[in-house]
Order: structure tokens, then sequence, then C-alpha cells
């Protein structure tokens, strides 16, 4: 009786434990060969031109050192950043960012004050060109102030602007060397030439057209302010609307054609590799099997570096454009408080000058924001390009 | 470009400086209009040249996208 109870309870256990350990064996050499084979493709990269560029960048967001480092922890699986580190991180640029403008807004409230004072006592004597020239005078200190600023502004902008192409540069060739290896030949040749497009076509537009019309309309929107007798606000709105309509053609001839047919080519390139698989495996006696694991095991280690190495990128671009969008934006809140501040006092030509200025400021936002967003849509379209395998 | 800029800011400093100084009259609103021609006459200058021939803007995106390769 004895015996037999152990004799069931040994069949048992073999019959629940065999099949798992087998499989976990299994596992375990199906990631053994995995991480081989990504390690292996991984120790051919050099990143060192990249590395060079994100130093700065990469602090913003993370603590990590390097960018091999990240696209390593991305393949394993492990948490880059903690949530709570980019938040704080982001805080503490807020923070400083404001700090940094808290002297200028109150030294244009002091101006304005000052101004209104001197205005008030003229007033009582009577005299109208000399409460111009005080006018003048106050709006031309506040001025320089407000210029050596937004100079600033102008070159934070358009160096973020460069180096996300310089990143491009760098990030696209990478990845298109990986979707060739990988065999999806047809998505390479259409994604090239948007690779071009985007990387010096794109940046050259919005250089050579669209930061001439913000650097026009801002001086539109100060002299509009300056003389009381020629207006320009027509002329700004005409400025403005041109900034409009070329990012939104640029931005439309991006995203509407050349992702619909990245998407197009990202399926075909997927069928005909499937193609190859059932070909390798079929027609290929007796190693047809093992080829075909093989190419998979290739095939997935490329996947995943192709994927980890685009989120790099994308978390790099994030780091980048996070400083100079602040910036801006604080400038242009703190443009604005000075306005609300200014208006109750009587200032009106100072306030409207203060409030224009900031409506200005979005320009170069809109052009950072739209720059990473096709950078983002792209990076994400070439990490969709044979995800199925 | 930088001319063009640096010509309209000129010319409403001219106006604000006038406005400032002149004194009150019938002769004050002539100069006035004289001035306001001649800063439509400079704002409108690059549409000029440009009809007479002078390329307002040399940039081609084909150009570009052949020296990429």
């Amino acid at each position: 009786m004895n015996k037999r109870i152990i004799l069931v309870f040994l069949v048992l256990s073999c019959l629940f434990l065999t099949p798992s350990s087998c499989l976990l064996a299994e596992d375990n050499v199906e990631n053994n060969q995995l991480e081989n084979e990504v390690n292996k493709q991984l120790e051919n990269f050099d990143f060192s031109n990249l590395e060079s560029i994100v130093d700065n960048d990469l602090a913003n967001i993370t603590d990590e050192e390097s960018f091999k480092e990240i696209v390593m922890r991305l393949i394993n699986g492990e948490q880059i950043t903690d949530a709570t580190t980019i938040l704080d991180k982001i805080v503490d640029l807020l923070f400083g960012q404001i700090k940094q403008i808290i002297p200028i807004v109150m030294i244009i409230i002091a101006i304005a004050i000052l101004g209104n004072i001197v205005n008030s006592f003229q007033a009582s004597s009577g005299g109208k060109s000399v409460s111009d020239l005080t006018h003048f005078v106050c709006i031309a200190v506040v001025l320089v102030l407000i210029i050596a600023v937004v100079k600033n502004v102008y070159v934070n902008a358009s160096n973020c602007i460069n180096d996300i192409s310089n990143q491009m540069a760098i990030i696209f060739p990478v990845l298109l060397t990986m979707l060739t290896a990988m065999g999806s030949v047809v998505s390479v040749g259409i994604y090239q030439p948007v690779v071009a497009f985007l990387s010096s076509g794109v940046v050259a537009i919005f250089k050579n057209i669209i930061y001439p019309i913000f650097l026009l309309s801002l001086v539109f929107v100060i002299l509009n302010n300056l003389s009381s007798q020629i207006k320009l606000n027509k002329f700004i709105l005409f400025m403005g609307s041109c900034f409009k309509w070329i990012i939104g053609f640029v931005f439309t001839l991006f995203a509407g054609v050349l992702a619909i047919q990245g998407i197009s080519a990202g399926r075909y390139d997927t069928i005909s590799l499937k193609a190859t698989r059932f070909a390798m495996k079929s027609y290929i006696p007796i190693l047809g099997g093992y080829l075909s694991d093989g190419l998979d095991y290739v095939m997935l280690s490329g996947l995943l570096i192709k994927n980890a190495i685009g989120v790099a990128g994308l978390l790099i671009m994030l780091g980048t454009i996070l400083v100079p969008v602040i910036n801006i934006l604080i400038l242009k809140l703190a443009l604005q408080f000075a306005a609300g501040i200014i208006e109750p006092m009587g200032n009106v030509k100072m306030a409207s000058l203060c409030e224009d200025l900031s409506k200005i400021l979005v320009y170069p936002i809109v052009v950072i924001l739209a720059m990473a967003f096709m950078y983002f849509l792209f990076v994400g379209l070439l990490m969709c390009t044979i995800s199925g395998v | 470009m930088s001319g063009w800029i640096l010509s309209i800011v000129g010319i409403i400093f001219a106006n604000v400086i006038c406005e400032i100084i002149m004194p009150e009259g019938k002769t004050s609103s002539f100069i006035r209009s004289i001035l306001v021609i001649i800063f439509m006459y400079v704002i409108l200058t690059p549409i000029i040249n440009w009809i007479n021939g002078d390329n307002l803007i040399t940039f081609s995106v084909s150009d570009l996208v052949r020296s990429e390769f």
C-alpha cells in the first residue's frame, strides 16, 4: 500500500515537474543565445560621435553616463530613470529659470513706475512733448533689457535645432543600417530620402525662412509700440500668417505623405521576410529548420537593438529640447506677468509692448516642438518597421 | 535682409524723433505724411528689387538633398 502511494506520487511528480523544468531549460538556452547575439552585434557599434554631443543633454533627464549604457539597459528591460527623478530635474530647471528672470521683471516694473511718476509731474505743468520723451526713454531702457534676453533665447533655440539635426544625422544612419541588415530593403529605400529631407531640408527651411520671420516680427512688434503714428499691426499679422502656413506646409508634407508611404513599405518588407523564412524552412533539406531558427535569433537581436537605440535617441532628444523650451516659456510668462502688473498703473503702452513680445515668443517654441515631433514620428515609424518578426 | 530691417528701424526712429521735436501746427501733418511715404517705399523695397530681377531668396531643397548623398 505504502509502496503504491509512493509510486503514484513519483509518477505524478514526474508528470508535473518534468515538462516545466524542460521548458525552463529551453527558455534559458534561448535567452542566452539571444543575449550573446545582442552583445555580439552591439559591440560592433561605435557611438563615440553621439556621446560627444549628448553629454549635457543626457544629464537633464537621467543619471546614466553614456548612450551605450542606456541602450544596454533598455535591451535588458531595466528601468532607465524614475518618473520622480525626471520630474525633480524639470522642477529644478523651472525654478532656476524663474530665479534668473525675476530681476529682469522687477527692473521692467521699476522703470514703468518711475516713468509714471515723472509723467504725473509733467501733467501738472502741462508739457506734451516732454511726456512723449520720457515715454520714449523708458521704453528704450526696457527694450535694451528685453532684447538682451530675447537674443539669448534666439541663440538657444537655433542651437537646439542644430543639436537635434546633428542627433538625427547620427541616429538615423544607425537605424537604417539595422533595417537593411534585417532585410527591409524597400523601407530603407523609401526612408533614406525622408531622412535627407528631415535632417537637412527641414532644418534649412526652419533656419533660413522661419527664424528670419521670427526676428522680423520681433522688430516690428518693438517698432509698433515705439511710434504712435506708424502702426504695423497688420504687418505683424501677415508675418504670423506666413509663419503658420510654412510650418503647416512642411508638417503636412512630412507627416502626411511620407508616413503613409513608410507604413505601406514596412508591411511589404514584413511579408517578404515571412516568405524568406518559409522558403528556408521548407526548401533546404534537413538543415532548413535550424537555419530558419538561427535567422530568427539574428533578426530578433537586431530588432531589440534597433528599438533600444530608437528609444534612447528619443530620450536624448527630450533632454535637448527641455532646457530651451522651458527657458522660452518662462520668459514668455514673465513678460505677460510684467504686462499684467504695469497695466493697472496706467502705462498702457509699455504693457502692450510686453504683451506683444510675449505673443511673439510662441514662434521659437512652436519651431522646436515641430522639429521634435517630426523626429519622434520618424523614429517611431522606424521602430514599427518589421516589429512583428 | 538685415539691411532692409535696419532701414525700417531707421525710418521709424526718424519718425518718432520728428514726432517728439516737431511743434504743433499745419506743416507737421505734411511732414508726417512725407515720412509715411518714405516708410512705405522702404517696406516695399524687397518686392521692387524682386520684380526688377534680383533674387529675394536663393534656396533650393533639391540642392540640399543632393548634397546629402
